[in-house]
């Protein structure tokens, strides 16, 4: 009672939860950014497609390869990525080895180069490939390449087709940004607007909002209005009571958002699954909706799986996969709450 | 009657397992002649002489190697044996023990047929079938041990907690790992029961509950203590060669393998080994229908447990696909005992041990819900045939037999029976070397030990050909015809007292060409060991089989004056010694007068002890220097022992006898330690067995009793 009472405090309902759902968001899409980014005082910058001269539309096989370009946004560019589709993991030993090349246009040595197995692509968003430090690189122009050794029909690479495919990041002195709080601001900030260009990142701080739109759209009773507006299959209205409807448009909205990750994005981010289904689990809890919904949904994810399969696209196979885990686990997790609140 | 049914399905459809007595070997399924068997009736050994001698991290398998002891000492042939002690007891517990299991669980007899089918008939199961039959009984124990658990919980009574423990100790010496993952299963229960189904609040009755779910447990530990001590006083418990290993199979697993309890390797028909295959898109009615049974139980309370049982399942299955993929790689290296699980298809047990009662409970309510039109039962029917026949029809390539592996029965090659008469034949100690592996049909014993090269330039001869190794441009085959062309090869194969090196048959009759693996044909070991002068091609009367002898071949135990070394030639001198067992041998030394070097050609371990006078393997671990110092224990460069014996000094210490000349007289016993932990653990082992068995004796007679009254 002391509980609901405090949330029906205004200060509380429109201060500071929100402040700490800010706090949240701004937290975990950080915590994702480091993640992404393998490291605080790392600035990633995306690359068009047309950066790329060679870009081969199928299986890399042996002796063909990727090339391409880039101007260096900021000095101490170390380390190029490239994103390339997610495939079915494949004995180490049948993996193919790719060479990378990197030198500034016009010079006659390779700056750097070295052999990569394939397998280092597996569950990683985009493949960093590190070189030794180029301090004075703003502004030059850098030429690369990217070449199969034993490329096959198995084992061969293949170009991803989501922005961003090619990525070039620089290292920050942290000493540099430690002693100068105005740095660290500017850094801080250019950091987190270059990141947010990144779908991969904006998709998961959009995820890590919702909490924080949620709230906001259901102390404004925006829930049920949107449930009514759209007509969100006028049956659910005769499955679901008035209060429950109110927030079905929301697990609707978290329903599209995974079918688009699972369909578009395939985002590689644990911390999103557990967001989702925290987020999903506390509507249900909130809006008192039964428990069976979260079941449908994934067994309705677990039909996807083989549907993907007939058209051979793994990513959406296990992508699919994944989410009807993550939420057979949230609607078992419900269950066990339930049974343990009849009993009390 | 269903049980009935059952076990003529599982019979009948595995008529190679049941309608003769033919060898059945294949992978890592070896085969051992009656006379390998025979050697297993014997107090388990600490020590294995397999190869050049290791700690035998398979002695928790002795109680079914004695009974292949038992039954070969009765004449029993390796056919009946196998079949005995493996195939028959899978053909009956697994279906039996399952439906029991379902039955106690889902009224429907129905319902519980169709479970006992996913359980039975799941393609991992099958894949178990093709060389991992110690697994396969374990599992197939788990539904009976699982109910029983279920019973001890619930009714409190002693004789569920010692038939849960009897049942748990079966699983345990078939295979240990499965016993560690049926621990993990008991514990999440009896917290599940513990939360939700008894719902303890106080203390007492906590801690009452808690007692009962620990005791199978502990008393399985305590049935286990004969070789878990002296596991643990060497430190194999924890580190050996089987758990140091790396993770491996990466490639293999993926959640929709898991969801769909489709094995990667199942084909349908042969077993294709780490070629991963694409699931047939009927198998996706499996977690469908799963999980709908789930969902239509949510309110019963074991049901929800195999849910959470079945998700656990999936999630470790996957080993490290996606989601979490770093969850199975740390609980690989933090979690203790999981480093034991170095490939994750071992927790397909859940997923099928779950799966089993929910689609049980998925059939069991369309049985009550699909009743009353005459359109519901045909759906009824037609949705208990499609379930049922899903599981069903992966027993065919085993009734067709294309299966192939442990459903192909074989044939020893007459050139082995030839190499078995010979060996057996030859007077004294020595070992058999096989290039490039051994093969299943050769013949070894505890003084005749095989050796295979591959396992040794792999293991303890690695250092040898390190730098050849490191160049990456070498076949294992050349590696192993490098080891052996190195200047000290003769020496070293003297040293290990190998004798006759053998080149084995290109086994494709037995589907067992193992050539293939090494990146070299046979004729090219042939032609490579026809070139080492230190060889002798023999001719034994085989066809096919090469042989070679090599003549320099030293005793295993033998004397030096100097220090044994493989890169100069030391001469030896032959000692009287007699193997009491593998872990203990006696020599008698004679008229020592000069300081010499007893050799013993077992690979090096510290606790290879020598003991000079009289010897009682309790005093071994109770009194203080019973031993000659670890000072004069040398591993010498061959990675064997050599022990430094100073008559003066050491007969001033332990009891010799001072000959007129001045020279000494020992009798010398060289002893594993750590066997005699083998010996007290075995005597807690054995009373607790006492104890159980003398409870059920006074069980028994008191049922008989109050029946007859």
């Amino acid at each position: 009672m002391k509980i609901k009472g405090l949330l029906k405090n205004n200060w509380v309902k429109w201060g500071i939860i929100p402040v700490l759902l800010v706090g949240l968001w701004i937290f975990l899409t950080f915590l994702y950014i480091l993640i992404y980014d393998q490291g605080f005082t790392t600035l990633s910058y995306n690359h068009e497609i047309t950066n790329l001269i060679l870009r081969p539309q199928e299986r890399i096989l042996k002796g063909q390869k990727i090339s391409g370009q880039f101007v260096a946004q900021r000095n101490n560019l170390g380390t190029v990525s490239i994103r390339f589709k997610q495939e079915q993991r494949i004995p180490w030993k049948d993996e193919d080895i790719l060479i990378f090349r990197m030198k500034e246009k016009g010079a006659k040595e390779w700056y750097y180069q070295n052999k990569y197995y394939s397998g280092l692509t597996y569950d990683v968003p985009l493949l960093p490939i590190g070189f030794p430090i180029i301090h004075d690189s703003k502004g030059k122009t850098y030429y690369f390449e990217f070449q199969s050794t034993r490329g096959n029909s198995e084992n061969g690479l293949i170009l991803s087709d989501r922005y961003p495919i090619l990525v070039s990041k620089y290292i920050v002195d942290k000493q540099e940004l430690l002693h100068d709080p105005k740095k660290l601001l500017d850094f801080l900030y250019v950091k987190f607007t270059y990141s947010l260009s990144t779908p991969d990142v904006l998709f998961s701080s959009f995820i890590y909002l919702l909490p924080l739109i949620f709230y906001i759209l259901w102390n404004m009773g925006l829930g049920e209005f949107l449930t009514k507006k759209f007509g969100i299959m006028k049956y659910l209205e005769k499955v679901y009571s008035e209060k429950e409807k109110g927030s079905i448009a929301f697990l609707f909205l978290i329903v599209l958002i995974v079918m688009y990750d699972i369909v578009f994005l395939q985002v590689l981010n644990d911390m999103l699954y557990v967001a989702v289904i925290f987020l999903w689990v506390i509507l249900l809890k909130v809006a008192k909706i039964d428990n069976k919904i979260t079941f449908f949904t994934a067994l309705a994810f677990l039909i996807i799986a083989p549907i993907a399969l007939q058209v051979d696209n793994k990513s959406i196979e296990e992508s699919a996969g994944a989410w009807a885990f993550i939420f057979l686990c949230g609607g078992v997790f419900v269950s066990l709450f339930e049974l343990r609140k009849e009993h009390a | 009657m269903i049980y009935v049914i059952l076990l003529i399905i599982s019979f009948v459809t595995h008529w190679q397992w049941t309608t003769n007595l033919s060898i059945l070997t294949s992978g890592d399924w070896i085969f051992q002649y009656p006379q390998i068997l025979k050697l297993y009736l014997s107090i388990p050994s600490i020590w294995s002489p397999v190869s050049l001698g290791s700690i035998n991290i398979g002695i928790s398998f002795s109680p079914f190697e004695i009974l292949y002891g038992l039954l070969s000492y009765f004449k029993a042939s390796y056919g009946l044996s196998e079949r005995i002690v493996f195939l028959w007891p899978i053909l009956i517990l697994l279906p039996v023990s399952s439906y029991l299991f379902l039955k106690k669980n889902i009224k429907s007899p129905v319902a519980a047929l169709v479970g006992s089918f996913v359980y039975c008939y799941n393609t991992y199961f099958f894949e178990l079938k093709s060389s991992q039959l110690t697994l396969l009984v374990a599992f197939a124990l788990f539904p009976l041990a699982f109910l029983l658990y279920q019973y001890a919980l619930n009714t409190k009574k002693v004789i569920y907690i010692l038939l849960t423990a009897i049942v748990g100790f079966i699983i345990s010496f078939y295979e240990f790992r499965s016993f560690y993952i049926l621990c993990f299963i008991f514990l999440f229960y009896f917290l599940f029961h513990w939360f939700f189904i008894e719902k303890l609040k106080n203390i007492k009755s906590f801690l009452k509950t808690s007692f009962i779910a620990a005791l199978p447990i502990v008393i399985v530990f305590l049935l286990n203590f004969y070789w878990l001590l002296g596991l643990a006083r060497t430190g194999t418990l924890v580190s050996n060669f089987a758990f140091d290993r790396s993770l491996f199979g990466n490639e293999f697993l993926n959640i929709l393998h898991t969801f769909t309890l489709h094995h990667p390797f199942w084909t349908g028909t042969k077993t294709a080994i780490f070629v991963v295959q694409s699931i047939p898109l009927y198998f996706w009615i499996i977690p469908v229908v799963a999980f709908i049974g789930l969902y239509l139980n949510i309110r019963n309370k074991t049901m929800l447990f195999f849910g959470i049982l079945s998700l656990l399942g999936i999630f470790l299955t996957k080993q490290v696909a996606q989601p979490f993929p770093d969850v199975y790689p740390w609980l690989f290296k933090n979690f203790p005992g999981f480093n034991a699980f170095r490939e994750a298809s071992k927790f397909y047990i859940l997923i099928a041990f779950g799966y089993s009662l929910l689609i049980a409970g998925f059939i069991d309510k369309v049985w009550v819900g699909l009743n009353v039109t005459n359109n519901q039962k045909i759906i009824k029917y037609s949705l208990t045939i499609l379930v049922a026949g899903i599981f069903l029809w992966n027993l065919r390539p085993i009734i067709m037999g294309d299966f192939g592996t442990l459903v192909t029965p074989r044939h020893v090659p007459n050139d082995y029976l030839t190499v078995k008469d010979f060996i057996e034949k030859q007077p004294g100690s020595f070992r058999t070397f096989w290039v490039p592996s051994v093969s299943r049909w050769s013949m070894y014993t505890n003084e005749k030990a095989e050796v295979s090269v591959i396992d040794n330039i792999n293991g303890i001869w690695a250092l040898f050909i390190e730098g050849d190794a490191e160049k990456n441009t070498y076949s294992s085959g050349q590696l192993m015809v490098k080891l052996l062309q190195k200047p000290f090869a003769n020496k070293l194969l003297a040293e290990s007292s190998i004798k006759y090196v053998f080149v084995p048959l290109k086994d494709t009759a037995n589907d067992d060409n193992f050539f293939e693996y090494y990146g070299e044909n046979r004729q090219y070991y042939i032609d490579q060991l026809n070139k080492l002068s230190y060889l002798k091609q023999v001719n034994i009367g085989t066809k096919e089989i090469v042989v070679y002898e090599n003549t320099s071949f030293r005793p295993h135990i033998y004397t030096t004056i100097q220090q044994e070394m493989i890169k100069s030639d030391v001469p030896y001198k032959r000692v009287k010694y007699s193997a009491i067992n593998p872990t203990q041998y006696t020599i008698d030394l004679k008229n020592v007068k000069a300081p010499l070097y007893i050799n013993f050609a077992e690979s090096y371990h510290p606790d290879w002890k020598l003991r000079v006078g009289n010897f009682q393997w309790l005093d071994a671990i109770t009194q203080k220097n019973y031993f000659l110092a670890d000072s004069n224990h040398i591993q010498n460069d061959a990675f064997l022992n050599s022990y430094l014996i100073n008559p003066q000094k050491i007969c001033s210490i332990y009891s010799c006898t001072e000959n007129e000349d001045g020279s000494y007289d020992m009798h010398v016993t060289l002893y594993f330690q750590p066997q005699s932990y083998v010996y007290l653990g075995g005597i807690v082992s054995l009373a607790t067995l006492a104890g159980i068995l003398g409870y059920f004796a006074v069980f028994g007679i008191k049922k008989i009793r109050s029946h007859e009254n």
